[in-house]
């Protein structure tokens, strides 16, 4: 229910901060169906309105490309790397432009300041909140941008020839590790720098067999490591170089011993988990305090290959995608397959098979949208929404199923229940004498109305039945679609 | 045989009774901390620095000097760093010389340590003179050569009050200017001395010596004496409150407080902030109080008196929480009294839900002793205050006691959820048109006073605060689960009708993390 709250607020705040009264008339009605708090509080009756039902479609989709998406952008031979990041994505340039330049991850326009750079960046990475990024040269030098301010901030010389970088949270922190100088394999030697002072906190010694089997806690504090040949994780606190925790991770029992050799582990974005990918691709969440788990998925033998794997800002979900390099029945096609799991529930919310091979994958921070960035950039990211789609923030324009609605009984004491035309600047629908009828996040789109054919004959108090729809007035899709029972008040 | 024939040596000094220091004439617990931590730490570092080991407190008679002198021997006494301590302002069974301050200082040297005693005797012996020298004798050749080349470590004090007699301060401060490097190096004096001393002037400027000027009162500019500060108070007084002056002329009302005060500005400060604070009515009746007492014989007392009256008006005032619980849980926060402690007590919210902290504050019951990294005020209880409210000698008439060993009576967290679950409602402000923004209300304020009792707004604003700060999880569960599956949506309206809508998202989020400490006891 607190997280429900949360969510509520996150997402209705634009007009709760300024109507209290919304919280019932406007924002319960529009809440996800399937969620604690409207089931407890949408039979709370409000003046004049009751029976609010919700068919509003719940649950994970796949939204339409935007029209908009600049063809330009494109991953050729003059991009050395790319990253991508909530609302960013980020190109290098080679020779003669050696930059960086940032792109909307919703549209591909170019947006912010570009980067310049000495050396093409090899690899490039965005801190979780965004703020920064850094960049990689063939010399090993890693430099660290504020990317709001076009600046480079610091820079750090590095070991090894690919050096590779995992971000705490804050982005305050940053671990490094990589690839030993003329050798294919990873060094033994991990560090920690702060990056607002550009200074080694702690190093490390490790022998892993892939960069994901070390990951940086969001908190900065703790280190997660999954050694080559040995079972399970274990846990060390960054200021002590102590092991901390629990458990080393290593619960036998259960699974299979070689369940518990990873080649990835990452932390959920608040630290209470961790998920694990295992030799045979099998997914485990992982509770850092208990050390109790739970096998989401066993992929062993379906032929696919774990490519990505993110837990969404708020912790509420994990996704993940798989690659195919050939179709079920056969023929060479190359295509992934995208799951999310509810990290409580631990259940699948969604699975889609995605016809293309994916490059990126990045949650948006209200988590409410991922995008699937694919191999060629002139082509718009697949952008997978959390429905229903006026939830994140700015709302998603998601077209609603002919059956899919919003139904309440409101009394009126006039027959004025004719609607205007437009959902005004600040988001009121407003009705044809000027009064403000209920708020939606969709400032400025048409109205249409309707009276409801179907009629029930056995209640002969209604007034009216109205059907209200919430277009698009680019592609006249209906984003919202609202069917009140007008009744009248009994003076 | 030995040691007995030491202690005649040493009572043939002219040494002076009853002029050791008094805890009853020491600085009010909480007051004059500043000077108090200063000279501390001038003492405590003087070895290391050999800058100044001679410490003047310099000001006009009733400052406060000798109460600082007081509590200076007290604190090195507690240590068994007070060698001697001498105030002879109270002495009436002898005339008071410089004399009598060597020969006093000398005894209870002697006193102190078993070897300067043993040293002294055999001084004496070898020279009986030395027993009625004069001051300038006695501090070299007995007290100097007595402790000479002695290991102590740390430092060890001796306190000196002034004389009455300014030709005979004079030469005090002469002679112990003249004698002081006879003494070992770890050895510090503080000495007191009234404004006006044209030696203690010069000797502003000598090296070896630390003069700090004391003013009547170190929290405000210190340039009134209590007399003056009184009848400067009582002024304001009468212009905004002339209903208390219908009985009592200005000068009539300052000579009866007077005494009550015992040279106290704190006491002034706080019966002047409570009368000031108070309705019409009961101002008259708490200045009645405080006159119908008799004339205190300590400090404690005549604080006493004041926060008893203080106690009766907040037993009367309408607060949002019980003024105790807010005691407790001051008193309560480890260590006691401790600034950092304070922060635990912090109102989120104070704009509308007045904390009854601020209310305290006014009344001076409280101190503000900063602010934290949001600009937020801390408190904690004043110390002296603090020591009233759990002692029940001292507060058992006020129907106020807080035992700081117990659990506190009111479990505030717990109060808050009831508050609202029993008071929180759909349109709790009445409003007639729902469709209006909170800006666009026009009666909003009036509204909110009438709708939403202060006692709701503390608790909407603050019960989160309270929620972590209570070890007694298990009646907490049922009323958090009430509040989140009743009134969750009712609390999100008085927040944003109240417009304090940014405290929700971290509310919640702090609840999200407090559910996660106890989630193993939590089924929510």
């Amino acid at each position: 229910m607190t997280m429900d709250g949360i969510r509520f607020i996150r997402a209705f705040s634009p007009i709760l901060s300024k109507a209290a009264m919304q919280t019932y008339i406007s924002a319960l009605p529009l809440m996800q169906p399937d969620t604690l708090l409207f089931k407890i509080y949408h039979t709370e009756t409000t003046a004049g309105r009751s029976d609010l039902q919700s068919h509003s479609p719940s649950g994970w989709a796949i939204l339409n490309a935007p029209a908009e998406w600049n063809t330009n952008l494109a991953l050729d031979m003059k991009t050395s790397s790319f990253a991508s990041s909530g609302y960013l994505i980020a190109q290098a340039e080679c020779y003669p432009t050696n930059r960086v330049r940032f792109y909307n991850s919703r549209t591909g326009h170019e947006v912010g300041l570009s980067l310049p750079l000495q050396l093409p960046a090899e690899s490039m990475h965005f801190s979780p909140d965004g703020r920064r990024i850094s960049t990689v040269d063939s010399r090993g030098i890693i430099s660290i941008w504020d990317i709001k301010k076009g600046l480079l901030t610091h820079h750090i010389k590095s070991d090894f020839q690919h050096p590779l970088i995992h971000y705490s949270a804050s982005g305050d922190r940053i671990l490094i590790g990589g690839l030993e100088p003329h050798k294919h394999r990873f060094g033994d030697k991990f560090s920690v720098w702060n990056t607002t002072t550009a200074k080694c906190i702690r190093e490390f010694v490790f022998n892993i067999s892939y960069w994901h089997n070390i990951a940086l806690s969001p908190d900065g504090m703790k280190l997660a490591v999954h050694e080559r040949n040995k079972v399970g994780i274990r846990i060390f606190d960054i200021e002590s170089g102590e092991l901390v925790g629990k458990p080393s991770l290593a619960i036998k029992g259960g699974v299979g011993q070689e369940t518990l050799l990873f080649k990835k582990v990452i932390w959920s974005s608040n630290g209470d988990l961790l998920a694990t990918v295992s030799m045979q691709d099998s997914i485990c969440l992982w509770n850092t305090d208990s050390g109790s788990f739970m096998l989401l998925q066993d992929l062993n033998g379906s032929g696919g290959a774990l490519s990505c794997l993110a837990f969404s800002p708020d912790n509420s979900c994990i996704a993940v995608l798989y690659s195919y390099s050939k179709s079920a029945s056969g023929e060479d096609r190359r295509n992934s397959h995208a799951r999310i799991w509810n990290t409580l529930t631990r259940k699948i919310v969604w699975s889609e098979t995605i016809p293309a091979m994916e490059y990126s994958m990045s949650f948006l921070p209200d988590s409410q949208e991922i995008l699937f960035f694919v191999g060629e950039l002139n082509n718009p990211p697949i952008r997978i929404v959390r429905l229903p789609a006026h939830m994140s923030y700015p709302p998603n324009i998601y077209e609603w199923t002919p059956g899919s609605h919003i139904q309440y009984s409101r009394l009126t004491s006039g027959t004025n229940v004719n609607f205007t035309s437009q959902v005004d600047g600040e988001g009121w629908v407003i009705n044809t004498a000027g009064e403000r009828q209920v708020w939606v996040p969709y400032p400025g789109f048409e109205l249409h109305s309707e009276d409801r054919v179907e009629s029930d004959e056995q209640q002969e108090s209604f007034l009216q039945r109205k059907t209200l729809e919430v277009k698009d007035p680019k592609t006249s899709t209906v984003v919202l679609r609202l069917k009140i029972d007008f009744k009248l008040k009994n003076e | 045989m030995m040691t007995l024939e030491n202690l005649m040596y040493i009572n043939s000094l002219p040494y002076s009774k009853s002029v050791s220091w008094d805890s009853g004439r020491a600085c009010l617990h909480g007051t004059r901390q500043d000077i108090i931590n200063k000279i501390i730490s001038w003492a405590t570092n003087m070895t290391k620095t050999q800058q100044s080991r001679l410490c003047l407190l310099r000001g006009p008679p009733g400052c406060g000097k000798s109460s600082i002198a007081h509590t200076i021997s007290q604190i090195f006494h507690q240590q068994n760093r007070l060698a001697a301590a001498v105030f002879l302002d109270g002495c009436v069974d002898q005339k008071v010389n410089t004399q009598t301050v060597g020969s006093t200082i000398a005894y209870q040297l002697a006193g102190y340590d078993a070897t300067i005693r043993q040293r002294m005797a055999e001084l004496i012996k070898a020279d009986f003179s030395l027993a009625s020298a004069n001051i300038e004798r006695q501090l070299p050749e007995l007290i100097g050569a007595a402790t000479h080349g002695l290991t102590m470590i740390g430092p060890i004090v001796i306190v000196v009050d002034d004389l009455v007699d300014p030709q005979e301060q004079h030469r005090l401060l002469t002679a112990i200017a003249n004698s002081s490097t006879s003494l070992p190096a770890n050895f510090c004096l503080v000495l007191t001395s009234r404004n006006g001393s044209k030696l203690a002037d010069t000797l502003q400027n000598e090296a070896n010596w630390s003069i700090q000027d004391i003013g009547f009162d170190d929290t405000g500019d210190g340039s009134l004496d209590i007399g003056k500060y009184i009848h400067q108070c009582l002024r304001q007084l009468s212009s905004i409150k002339p209903n208390l002056f219908q009985r009592y002329t200005l000068e009539g009302l300052s000579k009866l407080l007077l005494p009550r005060a015992l040279g106290m500005h704190y006491w002034v400060t706080t019966a002047y902030r409570l009368l000031l604070s108070s309705s019409e009515g009961n101002d008259c009746s708490i200045l009645d109080e405080i006159l119908s007492n008799p004339l205190p014989l300590s400090k404690q007392e005549a604080m006493d008196h004041v926060y008893r009256a203080t106690l009766h008006v907040l037993r009367d005032i309408s607060l949002p929480v019980p003024v105790d619980a807010i005691f407790h849980v001051l008193i309560q926060s480890p260590p006691t009294f401790s600034p950092s402690s304070a922060r635990r007590i912090r109102p989120v919210a104070p704009k509308h839900a007045r904390a009854p902290l601020e209310i305290l504050e006014e009344l001076d019951g409280m101190i503000e002793i900063g602010r934290d990294q949001q600009g937020l005020p801390l408190f904690r209880l004043h110390p002296s205050f603090g020591e009233f409210i759990i002692n029940p000698q001292r507060c058992g008439t006020t129907g106020f006691h807080v035992d700081r060993h117990l659990p506190p009576a009111y479990p505030l967290a717990e109060l808050c959820l009831d508050e609202m679950n029993h008071k929180l409602t759909q349109n709790l402000c009445q409003l007639d048109d729902l469709m209006v923004l909170d800006e666009e209300i026009l009666d909003r304020e009036d509204r909110i006073l009438h709708f939403i009792p202060i006692t709701l707004q503390y608790a909407c604003c603050q019960w989160i605060l309270h929620l972590e700060l209570t070890s007694y999880i298990d009646p907490v569960v049922p009323k958090i689960q009430k509040f989140l599956f009743t009134h969750l949506l009712h609390w999100f309206e008085v927040i944003s009708m109240l417009g304090h809508f940014q405290l929700i998202l971290p509310f919640l989020e702090r609840l999200a993390a407090w559910i996660k400490v106890v989630n193993s006891l939590l089924n929510i």
